[in-house]
């Protein structure tokens, strides 16, 4: 038994040996697949680790931008979604010139620009191909279709053409307000104008859906915020109103050709909201202008010839696009000439320097200033009342009567009307304008500024300041806060900070009702009328040398302006019109002025723009002269 | 206290279970007709059947009377019949009509016959376990004369290398588990080192044969050693397993949750199962996975140890190492230790066959140790004693004086003088009965 059991117990134990060698090294090695998992998940490596990505998917679910309404709610600029034809030129199919001529006439452009695209691309392709590059798969083919272009073009079943959605910013106002809607980019960005200003209101977000997919792509589930609800950007009510954007426009622009000018500006404002109704920039293209420093201007020169000069400063953008030019209502500044006069007028007058019937004698009409300057006036008359001195733009009672003031008083009167400082409207490029600093302010500047000459100022500054005399009841004097947005049914006008007592800027009123008189009087003494006056305006006009960019003095060119509010008694707008460079033949007929020129289109703006709101008229006495 | 046997019956249900669910969890698909994956459609799924049938195979096998195979050791020819047998049964897959291509692999058997059309099962997993259990009776019957090269050795290389050569035409991962199973249960049963050492070379170019013979094989082999070499395609089956592993992080992203399974992994149900439980379960999901392979294997080192006799003991090897090394292969693959190969992770990747035949397999070990139980329950009854020499066998004594815990279990086996076996229950074998008369 013990023999037997000995010849067993060598195999078992060999048997034990080998199996427990085989266990050991086989729970080693459980160990090192659980410490390989360890590490794989731990440190993954670089190489593994660009392997390891998100299983996630995004699709964004598209919101669009805000719309852009006027006052009354009409659309400016909008937001649609369109579709636009792109070619997989790796799958259009031959024959090409029949599939392209098919394709051009859907989409409505030439065939010849379509198979360019096209062909060039596959050619492109099949260079790419030899040298095993990537292939081009997207070109697109012309501008957004109509739902029935889609349509069309969806019928042919050419293979490899397919309609992409994409979203189209339309804007319906962009001919009556390119300026102000401005423009958005290709991401529906603002870029210009209200476009650009009031971006962060009317900009959507987009939502956002993450889902993981499997490896061919198809939605599994969404995870844990995972979505996102697309956001439609809010809309905005522009405080301009559409109609009175047209008539704006129509009656700008035939001042323009009727003064043969290079161009106008027009700004509306409610004064008691600060709202700005309409805006337009209107430029003229002219011929025969000479670039002031060329060699044809020096040549000019040296005849002692006449030439027109071309004084607008350049604007490329407005070439391109309307909407790219600059708004020369905020941007582009101008000297305000006489319209300045009521600013002084009200300030020597709020300071009690001068009554309103003191005479002040105008020295019939040519002066010269203490340090020699020559001083003219338009209107001359050997002595005038201090209120006459507004009504006939006298020159030099304006310049002896603002010697009163201290040149630190008549500084402060600048900057508390406005001018020096942006008005803060929202639109972009806003100029702050030029006021001579007190440290370089002398007898000249004070003289110069006392009739609108050494100061420079925008549209809006002007329009923003004449608002104080526009404002009635307790808001008489005060300063509105310019806005290009319609307030909202909540919303209270604000009353900003006074700068003349409520009598001053009343009796300014009163007074500047004169030249609005005047102005009617000569207006329908030369028929220039469409209708009789059918509102009593108050207001004032301007004519101002054009200076040289090189600072070399004046061009023999105006800028002719009239600012005026309406109806008197109690004013719903103030218009503004600068006419820049009328005709050299309005100037040799010394018609140029901005009674002559700007002063009509007030006139028919304000009469038109009342009515339009529903304004009740009024009886106009055009012999009204003087209150 | 937890027997060994009790403790392999525990991790095999613990690791169908998660076979069972990560299988269903793998075959989650996007679009499909059917109500999606629920806890009904997991209980009715075919996985669920095959998990039934396997644990029915291991409780049945767990029963099975350990002295009638025991107690048949053959020699050479037994072996080679055997061998024969198994070269044919994997042979049909060539037959037209019977063999199935799955895969671009012709390793399937059909079963149309049994009323299910896409039934089938693979004769190399066959092959696999039947051959444990032939080159331990013959080696068992061999004893010594293993040690001889010509006599011993030769007869059972032979054998070993017909059945695994017809199955590396097909299955190389197999093939190279049954020859290292072999190859341990040789060496274990008494062949020498020395011998195997002289046929290594042979054996390498062989091995070298079969991968140079077949492109694939190369290509994965090359792919191994630089997987990001050709991420989008040689590479890219080691590469998103890799990617599922690092996925998981330590609690994974939850069960049903993985990602990879869903097109990006191939085989995530089969070979890669490993990769998307990892992916899902995390690194403690693949922890529980590894400790209860660990604890499988333990259990049945347990039992081997307490096997007294050489047929026993070297089919507990057998057993264990198959486990064991298909396992570490399955996962050295999953892991990016090793070359890619068509290799199962046992009772968990999908699979019909393998579950039934592991846990069947694995049944003979909770066989072995039900006979232990009984053995040491007579022991303390006095009703048999350890022999003198240590504890290799016992001798009987009075079969009615078993307790009565002890009846309902196996007969111990009763190592006689010769090396054969018989059971202390005479009656229930004739040619005990015989053999004692």
């Amino acid at each position: 038994m013990n023999d037997g059991a000995d010849t067993m117990e060598a195999p078992l134990e060999r048997i034990s040996r080998l199996g427990r060698l085989l266990m050991l090294a086989m729970t080693a090695v459980f160990v090192v697949v659980l410490l390989r998992v360890a590490q794989l998940q731990a440190f993954p490596g670089d190489r593994l680790a660009a392997h390891v990505e998100d299983r996630i998917a995004s699709r964004s679910e598209f919101a669009p931008r805000g719309d852009l309404l006027d006052r009354r709610g009409r659309l400016l600029a909008g937001t649609r979604v369109g579709r636009r034809v792109f070619v997989d030129p790796t799958r259009f199919p031959a024959p090409y010139d029949e599939h392209i001529v098919a394709l051009a006439g859907a989409v409505g452009i030439d065939p010849d620009i379509v198979g360019t695209r096209i062909l060039s691309r596959i050619a492109e392709n099949e260079r790419r191909r030899a040298e095993q590059r990537r292939l081009i798969q997207y070109v697109s083919i012309g501008p957004i279709l109509s739902d029935a272009g889609a349509e069309h073009v969806r019928s042919l079943g050419i293979p490899g053409v397919h309609l992409e959605r994409r979203s189209v910013r339309e804007t319906p106002g962009e001919k009556l307000a390119a300026t102000i809607v401005g423009k958005v980019g290709v991401d529906h960005d603002g870029l210009l104008g209200a476009e650009r200003t009031l971006d962060s209101q009317m900009q959507a977000r987009d939502g956002r859906l993450d889902y993981v997919h499997d490896a061919r792509g198809r939605a599994l589930w969404i995870e844990a915020g995972g979505y996102a609800a697309p956001k439609r950007g809010e809309s905005v009510r522009l405080s301009v109103d559409l109609g009175l954007q047209q008539i704006a426009q129509e009656e700008l622009m035939r001042g323009v050709v009727e003064a043969d000018a290079a161009g106008g500006r027009l700004i509306m404002l409610d004064p008691m909201t600060g709202e700005v109704l309409a805006m337009v920039d209107l430029t003229r293209e002219l011929s025969g202008l000479v670039k002031p420093g060329t060699e044809e201007a020096a040549e000019a020169r040296r005849d002692n010839r006449r030439v027109r000069f071309d004084v607008m400063a350049p604007d490329p953008g407005r070439l391109v696009h309307p909407a790219m030019g600059r708004n020369r209502c905020v941007e582009d500044v101008y000297e305000p000439g006489s319209t300045f006069k009521a600013f002084m007028w009200a300030t020597v007058t709020e300071l009690e320097l001068a009554r309103p019937e003191e005479e002040i004698n105008t020295e019939g009409g040519r002066w010269r200033t203490s340090y020699g300057r020559r001083i003219e006036d338009v209107v001359r008359r050997d002595k005038q009342t201090w209120a006459d001195v507004l009504v006939n733009s006298s020159n030099i009672g304006m310049i002896k009567v603002c010697e009163r003031l201290t040149p630190q008083q008549m500084q402060h009167a600048v900057r508390r009307f406005g001018f020096g400082a942006r008005t803060g409207i929202d639109l972009p490029g806003e100029a702050v304008g030029l006021v001579t600093s007190p440290r370089n302010w002398n007898k000249f500047t004070h003289t110069s500024v006392s009739f609108g000459y050494e100061i420079a100022v925008t549209p809006i500054q002007m329009v923003r300041a004449f608002s104080a005399f526009a404002r009635t009841g307790e808001m008489a004097g005060t300063l509105p806060n310019v806005r290009l947005t319609a307030p909202g049914p909540e919303e209270r006008t604000e009353l900003v900070h006074r700068v003349l007592p409520a009598w001053t800027a009343n009796l300014t009123r009163e007074t500047m009702r004169g030249v609005g008189a005047n102005l009617d009087r000569r207006l329908m003494a030369d028929n220039a009328l469409d209708a009789d006056p059918a509102y009593p305006l108050f207001g004032k006009s301007g004519t101002a040398k054009i200076p040289r960019s090189d600072g070399r003095g004046y061009f023999d060119q105006y800028f002719s302006s009239f600012i005026a509010g309406a109806p008197v008694r109690s004013p719903r707008i103030v218009v503004l019109v600068v006419i820049d460079d009328p005709g050299p033949a309005l100037v040799r007929a010394r018609r140029h002025y901005g009674s002559a020129t700007a002063g009509p289109v007030v006139r028919r703006v304000v009469d038109r723009s009342l009515a339009y709101l529903g304004v009740a008229p009024e009886i106009v006495e055009p012999s009204g002269g003087t209150p | 206290m937890l027997r060994p046997g009790d403790a392999i019956v525990l991790c095999v249900l613990c690791l169908l279970c998660i076979g069972v669910l990560m299988v269903n969890s793998a075959g989650l698909s996007v679009g499909g007709e059917g109500p999606g994956v629920t806890f009904l459609s997991i209980v009715f799924s075919r996985s669920s059947v095959y998990m039934a049938l396997a644990v029915a195979a291991m409780l049945a096998v767990s029963r099975m009377p350990l002295w009638w195979l025991a107690g048949r050791e053959r020699g050479a020819v037994g072996l080679w019949i055997a061998a024969a047998a198994l070269i044919g049964l994997c042979l049909l897959v060539y037959v037209p009509g019977v063999g199935r291509e799955i895969n671009g692999a012709r390793r399937w058997i059909g079963l149309p016959f049994i009323g299910a059309g896409d039934l089938g099962f693979q004769p190399s997993e066959v092959a696999k376990w039947a051959l444990i259990l032939a080159l331990a009776l013959y080696a068992a019957s061999q004893g010594a004369k293993l040690a001889q090269f010509r006599t011993g050795l030769t007869p059972a290389l032979l054998a070993i290398g017909l059945v695994a050569g017809v199955i590396v035409l097909e299955d190389l991962g197999t093939a190279t588990l049954i020859i290292a199973t072999s190859t341990l249960m040789l060496l274990a049963a008494g062949a020498r080192f020395a011998h195997f050492a002289m046929l290594a070379p042979i054996g390498l170019i062989v091995l070298v044969a079969a991968v140079i013979t077949k492109p694939y094989r190369v290509r994965r082999l090359t792919t191994f050693l630089d997987p990001f070499e050709d991420p989008a395609g040689a590479g890219y089956h080691m590469i998103q397993s890799m990617v599922a592993v690092a996925n998981g992080e330590i609690f994974g992203r939850g069960l049903g949750f993985g990602l990879q399974k869903f097109g990006y992994l191939p085989a995530d149900r089969t070979d890669f199962l490993f990769a998307v439980l990892c992916e899902e379960l995390g690194l403690a999901g693949a922890a529980v996975v590894i400790a209860l392979y660990l604890g499988l294997l333990w259990a049945g080192w347990k039992i081997l140890l307490r096997e007294r006799l050489v047929f026993l003991r070297l089919v507990a090897l057998g057993v264990i190492a198959t486990v064991g090394l298909q396992a570490l292969l399955n996962l050295a693959v999953v892991t990016g230790l090793g070359p890619t190969k068509g290799i199962a992770l046992p009772l968990l990747s999908s699979g019909g066959t393998g579950w039934i035949l592991t846990a069947a397999s694995l049944g003979l070990l909770v066989a072995m140790d039900r006979r232990h139980q009984r053995e040491e329950l007579m022991e303390e009854a006095g009703v048999i004693q350890r022999s003198p020499a240590g504890g290799s066998g016992v001798t009987a004594g009075s079969p009615s004086r078993a307790p009565a815990a002890a009846r309902s279990l196996p007969m111990p086996l009763v190592v006689t003088r010769t090396g054969s076996c018989d059971t202390m229950l005479q009656s229930r074998s004739p040619r005990a009965r015989t053999a004692r008369r």
